[in-house]
This record gives structure tokens, C-alpha cells and sequence, in this order.
């Protein structure tokens, strides 16, 4: 069976392209509109960055994009097209599992990000058993390099301890070699940096920049740091109650907003 | 708050580290205490064949109602039966009695409450008005009433005592497993497209197993009561099963003349019970801290 796909027009190098995308909160008083008409792309080996404050409705994009709303999250409208197949029109079945295979997630509480009970080996090598039917040994060697290529000191070691042992930025390192295993094609990450103090966020956010250079991956990246978006992104969306009020490359937006938003932004970022 | 509640999961974590988990238990006397006899009483259970002096069926009667001896450490019953060996043989048969019971209510009140907890929405709607049933009855008295309807059998007793018990069981674990939901890595185990089974067994029912096994040796306790209850009344195990309930209930016609016949099964009964609740306790201040 064949699904919508977006291919067309320069249609390769979008990892990530959301088109009039709607999702309501349905309460049972009232509904809330959490993102209204909403397009988006996310290019390969670029960072878009979607900044906004708190309950703009940034994670809330993630999370439809990676299929794992809430059960009261209704999408009403739009497609969002993941390595070029639309995942809403894709059936229920298989769905996670294609998700998983093109794009990945790391979020904003990195030690919570963990299952506390599993070492971080084991977390990792499920990660890896989850993608492909292979032995335990093989995923092991897998997850090792995997560790290695986020830079991460003493893999055996470490494949042995449990979150609460490592740092936050050791952890924020294991969730991007956990999301990265079979180099998506698309990688969120949901406030990466939020929870770390200011010198592991330059590390934790070149890692990412490092292997959107290797891999090519396409970065899509939710931050209300309008500091890092100036340090690392190349396209900006500006969110604002559920909808996009603009967007563009950094240069045009940091040099010329014209959404009095994105102004407002600016001028309390400085 | 925020502290509290990653020093609270720290400590989930170390329980698994085993070393940790048996410091902390090992600095309360009365969890110590409790660990020593439950150990003593589970060793005497397992070598019950060998350590008890007599065969606790063997009818003697030649030799009813003696007092203390060497050949009979404690004396002989009504029918000339060994004591020591009726008791050593008992504290085997309530354990196996206890532990057929315990795993028949988690065999029915962990999946039931995972499943609750982890639908949510209508099936847990569901689960919890019929658990809300059970849970408005009397429970003693439903799993008499069940056990009276059926043949008067371990079996049945067994199985009565689990069919009513469950069910506040599975409300705590359902209420454990909505908790564990709600957590962060429970998103990222979706978003690796972990399989529903994968999520309940590895990452949910795992983080709630040491509450469980807390609960469960609390459990033990009342338990191994309720069946001495049972047999005492004539519901469970049978004569001439060495149990302890069965011995109470043997001796109540002696009780002017041969107190002692109800004194030993009692303080066996006690001392059981006490030790399961002592090294309960301890275990669950030992996981809070």
C-alpha cells in the first residue's frame, strides 16, 4: 500500500515538513487549541530551531511529530511528513516503529529521561534490539560505539552503571547515543540543554552539532534560549499561542523581526 | 519537592544495588530480629523431615497426654502424636500454604493492576468498579463463605482466600503503575517504539517491584493467620494434617486440663506472624529512607 508522501520539489532534503498542522487538547469542559494551522520544515543537515515561551505549544509539536501525544491530544488537521511519508496517514500498526527508525528524541530532564532501575547498557542495547533482530553481543558492541561516538569516556564502564550514578550531561549524552542509534534522519531535542549548567550546554549542544556534520542528521531543535539559537541554528520558527508568527533563516530574524513577538523575545534575551 | 522526589527515586535505584538495601536494613534491630526468625523458621520448615524427632502422624496411644521427654521434646496430644514434631511439620505446611496463597493473589492482582494502571481510561474504569466490589466486602468473611461453599479442602481454602484478597492488591499496584506512566522515561521508551509488553514488564513493572515485595511480606503475616483460622474452624487443611490451626482446635477440648496442647501452636502462630510483620516493616522503612 502506498501513503502520501510530500516527494516533489525539493522534497529530498526535508527530513521534516509539517504542513497546516492543528492538535486540540480535548477537555472535558472545553478544548484547547494548542497548535493552530502550523508548517514547518526541518531541512537534513541543518538546525531549526522552534523558540517560544512556556505553552506556546513547541513540545507539544515534538511529541505529535514522534506519535506520542497524550490520549486527549486530537490532530484535526494537517500532515507531517517524516522522511518523506505522512506518519497521520500511516496505519496505527508498524507506525511507532517507523517513527522510531527515522527519528529520534532527547529531552529536557535527561535523568529522568532513564529508567532508573536499568543500567545504562541495558537501555541502550534495548534500544538497539528494538531497530534491528540481531544477537545481544552484537547490540553490545553496537551500543558501545555508540557511546564512543558521543564522546563519552570509558564505554565499559559506563555500559555497567545506573543513571543516577552519571551527571546530567553524561546522561543528556546516552539519551542523544539512544535516540542516534540507527542515525535518524530527524533528531528533537526538547529543551536539551535546559536542565544542565552553562558549560555542559555548550558541550551537550556541540555534540549535537557534531553529528548533524557526520551523520547529516536534521536537527529540530525546541528552545526558549534565544542565546543558543544565535550559537548554533540555521532556520528559526517563533511560536506564540499554537501558532508559527514567523520564521526564516537566524540571520533574518535576529537582524530583522518583524513580528512584534519576536521582538519582544529578542529584547528580553539581551 | 524536586529534591525529594529524585531522592526518592535514588533510592529505588540503589535497590537494586543490593549492598545498600541490606545496610539500611541491617541498622534496624527489630528488622534484623524479625530476618533472623523468619530464617530460622523457613530452615526449619525445609529440614522439617530430618530435625523432627517423630513421624507427626504416628498415633501412640499408649503414650497420650505425657509431659516433656527426651523421645518427645514437647510432650504427646490426645492421641499420643508427637508436639515438637506436629509443630516443626506445621511451621513447613503454613509456609507452603502462605506462599500457594500469596502467589495466587499477585498472580491475579499484579497483571490485573498493571493492565488497569497502564490502559487507564474506560478498562480502567471497569477494573476498578468490580475492584471496588470486592473491596466493600467483608473480606474474612467472603472468603469463609466461599471456602463453605465449596468442599472443605487446602485447595479450596487456598483458592477462596486469594479470590477475595487481590483486589486491594491490585488497586495499590495500579495506583504504582499510573505513577511510573506519568515519568519521563516512560516517553522516550515509546518514542524508541518499545512494545507495550516491554513497557509494562521492563520499565513499569520493574520500578514497582520493591514496593510489592514489601507489601507481599507484610501479607505474609496476616496470611499464615487467616489459614490457622481457617483450619481451626474446619475450613482448610484437614486432620490429621500437622497444621498449627488444626492443632488449636484439636486442644480446645483439653484447654482445663492441658493448656500447654494450645499454648505451643499459639506462641508458633505469634512468633511467625511477628517475625513476617518485624522484617516487613523493616523492609519498607528501609526502601522510604
Amino acid at each position: 500500500m502506498q501513503y502520501k508522501t510530500n516527494q516533489g520539489v525539493q522534497s529530498e532534503n526535508k527530513a521534516l515538513e509539517i504542513r497546516s498542522l492543528s492538535l486540540d487538547y480535548i477537555m472535558p469542559d472545553q478544548s484547547i487549541h494548542a497548535v493552530v494551522d502550523l508548517n514547518l520544515v526541518a531541512r537534513t543537515g541543518k538546525i531549526t530551531a522552534l523558540v517560544g515561551e512556556s505553552g506556546s505549544g513547541k513540545s507539544t509539536v515534538a511529541l505529535a511529530v514522534m506519535g506520542i501525544q497524550d490520549k486527549n491530544a486530537v490532530i484535526s488537521n494537517g500532515e507531517i511528513y517524516l522522511a518523506g511519508t505522512d506518519i497521520l496517514s500511516m496505519p496505527k500498526k508498524g507506525l511507532r516503529s517507523y517513527i522510531s527508525n527515522h527519528a529520534g528524541i532527547i529531552f529536557q530532564d535527561p535523568i529522568d529521561s532513564l529508567n532508573p532501575l536499568l543500567t545504562v547498557g541495558e537501555q541502550l542495547v534495548e534500544a538497539v534490539l528494538i531497530h534491528e533482530k540481531i544477537t545481544k553481543k552484537q547490540a553490545f558492541t553496537i551500543a558501545l560505539n555508540q557511546l564512543l561516538a558521543v564522546s563519552l569516556p570509558q564505554p565499559e564502564e559506563l555500559m555497567k552503571k545506573y543513571p543516577f550514578m552519571l551527571s546530567g550531561g553524561m546522561c543528556q549524552r546516552v539519551m542523544i547515543a539512544i535516540a542516534s542509534v540507527f542515525r535518524p534522519a530527524l533528531l528533537i531535542a526538547d529543551e536539551p540543554t535546559t536542565a544542565l549548567d552553562v558549560t555542559v550546554q555548550a558541550q551537550i549542544l556541540h555534540q549535537l552539532d557534531s553529528m548533524r556534520k557526520r551523520n547529516g542528521t536534521a536537527i529540530l531543535l525546541i528552545t526558549h534560549d534565544l542565546g543558543v539559537v544565535a550559537e548554533i541554528a540555521d532556520d528559526v520558527c517563533v511560536m506564540k499561542d499554537g501558532y508559527i508568527v514567523e520564521s526564516g533563516t537566524v540571520d533574518d530574524i535576529f537582524s530583522n523581526p518583524q513580528h512584534l513577538y519576536t521582538c519582544q523575545l529578542l529584547a528580553a534575551a539581551l | 519537592m524536586q529534591v525529594k522526589i529524585q531522592a526518592v527515586k535514588r533510592s529505588n535505584a540503589r535497590f537494586c544495588s543490593s549492598h545498600g538495601i541490606i545496610n539500611r536494613i541491617l541498622t534496624q534491630k527489630a528488622a534484623v530480629f524479625g530476618f533472623v526468625i523468619v530464617a530460622l523458621i523457613i530452615i526449619i520448615a525445609i529440614t522439617a523431615s530430618v530435625i523432627a524427632p517423630n513421624d507427626p502422624l504416628k498415633v501412640n496411644m499408649s503414650m497420650r497426654l505425657k509431659g516433656l521427654s527426651s523421645l518427645y521434646w514437647l510432650g504427646t496430644d490426645n492421641l499420643g502424636r508427637c508436639i515438637a514434631s506436629r509443630l516443626i511439620w506445621g511451621a513447613r505446611m503454613s509456609l507452603i500454604y502462605s506462599m500457594c496463597v500469596l502467589g495466587l493473589m499477585m498472580a491475579i492482582g499484579i497483571p490485573i493492576g498493571l493492565l488497569s494502571g497502564y490502559a487507564g481510561g474506560r478498562i480502567d474504569t471497569f477494573i476498578m468498579r468490580i475492584i471496588d466490589i470486592f473491596l466493600s466486602l467483608p473480606t474474612f468473611l467472603m472468603a469463609l463463605a466461599i471456602a463453605g461453599m465449596l468442599e472443605p479442602s487446602v485447595k479450596n481454602m487456598i483458592i477462596a482466600m486469594a479470590s477475595v484478597w487481590w483486589a486491594p492488591y491490585a488497586r495499590i499496584i495500579r495506583g504504582m503503575a499510573m505513577q511510573t506512566k506519568q515519568q519521563d522515561f516512560m516517553l522516550a521508551a515509546k518514542a524508541a517504539a518499545c512494545t507495550h509488553t516491554q513497557i509494562i514488564f521492563r520499565h513499569i513493572l520493574r520500578n514497582i517491584a520493591p514496593p510489592i515485595i514489601v507489601m507481599a511480606t507484610l501479607e505474609i503475616g496476616s496470611i499464615i493467620l487467616a489459614i490457622a483460622s481457617f483450619s481451626f474452624i474446619g475450613l482448610g487443611a484437614q486432620p490429621p494434617t500437622p497444621e498449627w490451626g488444626i492443632m488449636l482446635s484439636d486442644s480446645k477440648e483439653f484447654m482445663q486440663t492441658q493448656p500447654q496442647l494450645m499454648v505451643y501452636p499459639g506462641i508458633a502462630i505469634i512468633v511467625t506472624v511477628m517475625a513476617f510483620n518485624l522484617l516487613g516493616e523493616g523492609l519498607k522503612n528501609a526502601i522510604q529512607n
